[in-house]
């Protein structure tokens, strides 16, 4: 008999060993990332924050700011419109160049085969770099071209965003039937024809649909593009934190609280609108609402453009394009000396402990505020925390870092503790959709049997929900990486730090070397995340 | 061990499932429950479960009417009774192993529970449950690698496992083979008999209830249609109770091998059995 070895569970091994692998990672992680959450309890920092804090009651509300703060808020909606606007106009071309299902050379394959494959694997490189490199990088080094305001925002935007919308298209093109569009090629017709006949049919809903959800990420975007002196909401922020006016921040404050719900609400509206598109009979597609908002997109975009007055037209001219060539070209070479790579490295493990400490604290809290989020604990609890996690993810990461940056002082850990608050409010809401979907009947069977409410959740409810739950939070790390590449432009910590430094100080070289290092490092973790994603 | 007084239940939807139930058994007792399907068998067996609450009558459970205990007392209460489910509510993601032990969640205290979770406590009680049915080599397998039957297996060790004073089974062997379902069945109630366990069942195959146990509840549209010892259940009784006219009354096998000289009256079949 083997009763004795049979005794011994086959799985705890490989659990032991991932809890030490888990352990050995995570230490230097806490050391790097300087974890000291005394610091919030350190005197000074509680006095600071304490007046700070005191400050915020009343909020501020005189004529002249209010005019100020509508002013930047409908700055901030034209920066987010344009920026999609433009970000369509550059997605679009590479949708078209990139996606498989429009490959005219690989039927057959035909002629210029080898030819199509690499323009392909360039141009998908090139999207790699469009939106490995943050938004609010971008922002960063256009407002040197641009000077300050709002062009700087709306190319980085358009920049940024153009590079997710192409592959995400490129993605939802591939994974429905390729058939139809593959005919109508075959017979000879132009690509932009294949996919107006043969694919947009089956995901022109879903293409739609991402494209609205990224135009509501735009607006929480374009919010911080100020802090760069990109124009909007953010610069007011900016001021008002520099200036520790508390009732200016309140204002503000609540000002994205309302922003991202109404961004929220409109975007579920739409999307329920393109839902329904379709559904009615008659020769023309669009029927009379859907005229109506095609309308109010196209003015909304217009006037976005003309209250922004970007002078892109001053752009074009051979002087404008001979200095942004001069301009981009003083990045190269980059600066790889041993020195400089070594403090480079340094800020990178930085980024990457901030990053993942910061997805680990917020996938620890957002799981508790799922809990009463998801009702199990009465209606009230769970509006009432349903409202904290909108409070909590409608501030962006960056202003939570000058808030946590009094709280906690300079240094990485106050970008943890930023990336934590706002991941959290996140996930709390995600996490919450997932446990309202998993089955209760196994939760229940245990209760029936007399076990405890949490026994009963880590027998009955999490085993089930727990795969969905840590792929969610490894999506956001994926985003974390490069939040937390940035935070460093308000005293958190990471590469974010080094990249406003010597780019105040006109080293270019040296500030594309960290520029490449945050770029492979969203690249890694974007392949990290996928294979442990892979394995659960 | 419990008793029902004119007990009626009436669903949130408005469908009346149970009418006037008066039911009672003493400790150690052995019940088949039978009827034609959405004759309120399972609503009975959830409001002997205390998980259900009935809208009319009396109920007394384990010496407590569990609608006016305290939420400590009444969970307490429950830990007293276990239930196998004709579909197993177990987690596919969680191990065989896991899913037998959360049937003693009740009695461990909250330290063991999530401790067992890390490394599981007490393999060998969850392997011998297991090794009753047959499944002791799935011990350490996902459920979502077992079939409907193991799986309803799976359910019966968990009950097994609890060893609960009060045992209800929902139809526990639907998706077993006639051998394998005889024999989980007869597991189940020599488990009762040498624990002196109540054990409530009910089945679907008449042959199976006649073979294996001393009592037999017939219910019909929410009543109970009739309440006697196995020996006193003739084939009008039956036929009256599933109203099939001429038409087979369900067995366990595919075949037709009721005959109504095996009902009630077989006393080597039912020799084997308990």
């Amino acid at each position: 008999m083997r009763a004795g070895q049979d005794s011994r569970d086959p799985a705890a091994r490989g659990r032991a060993v991932g809890l030490l692998v888990a352990l050995v990672v995570l230490w230097p992680l806490l050391v790097v990332g300087e974890f000291h959450p005394l610091a919030l309890f350190d005197k000074h920092n509680l006095r600071v924050m304490g007046n700070f804090l005191a400050g915020f009651l009343p909020p501020a509300s005189g004529g002249e700011f209010l005019a100020y703060l509508g002013r930047a808020t409908l700055e901030t909606l034209a920066i987010a419109t344009a920026g999609i606007a433009l970000a369509f106009l550059i997605a679009l071309p590479l949708t078209l160049a990139t996606t498989h299902a429009l490959s005219v050379s690989r039927i057959g394959p035909g002629p210029g085969r080898r030819r199509g494959e690499a323009l392909r694997a360039g141009l998908r490189m090139l999207l790699v770099v469009l939106r490995g490199i943050p938004e609010l990088v971008w922002a960063l080094v256009f407002v040197r071209v641009f000077g300050l305001g709002p062009a700087a925002g709306v190319l980085a935007l358009g920049l940024t965003y153009g590079g997710m919308l192409a592959k995400v298209y490129a993605e939802i093109l591939e994974s429905g039937d390729a058939r139809p569009a593959r005919a109508l090629l075959e017979a000879g017709a132009s690509r932009l024809h294949a996919l107006l006949y043969g694919l947009l049919p089956g995901s022109a809903q879903e293409l739609t649909s991402y494209t609205v959800y990224r135009w509501e990420c735009a607006i929480r975007a374009s919010v911080v593009m100020g802090f760069v002196g990109a124009g909007g909401l953010g610069q007011l922020m900016d001021q008002s934190m520099k200036m520790l006016n508390g009732g200016e921040a309140a204002s503000i404050l609540l000002t994205f609280l309302v922003l991202v719900l109404a961004a929220d609400a409109l975007s579920g509206l739409l999307r329920r609108q393109v839902g329904a598109a379709g559904t009615r009979g008659g020769a023309s597609a669009f029927g009379p609402s859907a005229l109506a908002w095609c309308a109010l997109l196209a003015a909304a975009i217009a006037a976005s453009f003309v209250r922004l007055d970007l002078g892109l037209s001053a752009l074009l001219t051979l002087e404008a394009a001979r200095s942004m060539a001069e301009f981009f070209l003083s990045f190269f070479p980059l600066d790889l000396s041993a020195d400089w790579l070594a403090k480079v490295g340094k800020g990178a493990l930085e980024t990457v402990a901030i990053s993942a400490l910061g997805s680990l604290l917020a996938a620890g809290a957002g799981l508790l505020l799922a809990l009463p989020a998801s009702g199990r604990y009465g209606r009230m609890l769970e509006q009432a925390t349903r409202f904290a996690l909108n409070a909590l993810r409608s501030v962006p990461e960056l202003v939570w870092a000058t808030l946590m940056v009094l709280a906690a002082g300079l240094g990485p850990f106050a970008g943890i503790l930023a990336l934590a608050l706002h991941t959290s409010g996140v996930l709390g809401r995600l996490f919450a959709e997932a446990l309202e979907n998993t089955p209760p009947t196994p939760r229940d069977a245990l209760l029936e049997a007399g076990a405890r409410p949490v026994a009963a959740f880590f027998y009955g409810t999490l085993p089930e929900v727990s795969p969905q739950l840590v792929s969610y939070a490894l999506y956001r790390w994926e985003m974390n990486i490069r939040m937390a590449a940035i935070l460093g432009f308000v005293g958190a910590g990471g590469l974010g730090q080094l990249l406003y430094v010597e780019l105040s100080l006109f080293h270019y070289a040296q500030a594309s070397t960290v520029i490449a290092a945050m770029l492979a490092l969203s690249v890694a973790v974007d392949a990290a995340s996928a294979a442990i994603r892979r394995r659960i | 061990m419990f008793s029902l007084h004119n007990v009626s239940l009436t669903h949130a939807n408005g469908f009346v499932a149970l009418r006037d139930v008066t039911l009672a058994a003493r400790a150690g007792e052995r019940i088949a429950i039978i009827g034609p399907s959405g004759a309120g068998k399972t609503t009975l067996l959830r409001v002997l479960g205390a998980a259900l609450r009935p809208t009319a009558g009396r109920l007394d459970l384990l010496d407590a009417d569990p609608w006016t205990l305290s939420a400590g007392e009444l969970r307490r209460l429950r830990v007293r009774i276990g239930v196998a489910h004709q579909a197993p509510p177990l987690p596919p993601r969680q191990r065989v192993l896991t899913a037998v032990l959360a049937g003693r969640l009740g009695q461990w205290p909250w330290w063991k529970n999530l401790a067992s979770l890390l490394y599981p406590l007490d393999i060998a009680g969850a392997r011998a449950a297991l090794s009753r049915l047959d499944l002791g080599e799935r011990v350490f397998e996902r459920n979502d690698r077992l079939s409907g039957g193991q799986l309803q297996r799976v359910g019966i060790a968990r009950v097994l496992y609890q060893a609960p004073q009060l045992m209800l089974a929902d139809e526990p062997v639907s998706a077993l083979d006639p051998a394998l379902a005889l024999h989980t069945v007869q597991v189940l109630t020599a488990d009762a008999e040498a624990r002196g366990a109540t054990l409530v069942a009910s089945l679907h195959a008449v042959d199976l209830a006649l073979a294996c146990f001393p009592r037999i509840v017939g219910v019909r549209d929410g009543r109970i249609a009739f309440d006697r010892p196995t020996g006193e259940v003739d084939e009008a009784l039956l036929r009256d109770l599933y109203a099939t006219e001429g038409a087979e009354l369900p067995t366990l096998a595919t075949e037709p091998r009721f005959a109504a000289h095996t009902v009630g009256a077989d006393p080597a079949r039912r020799s084997a059995c308990c």
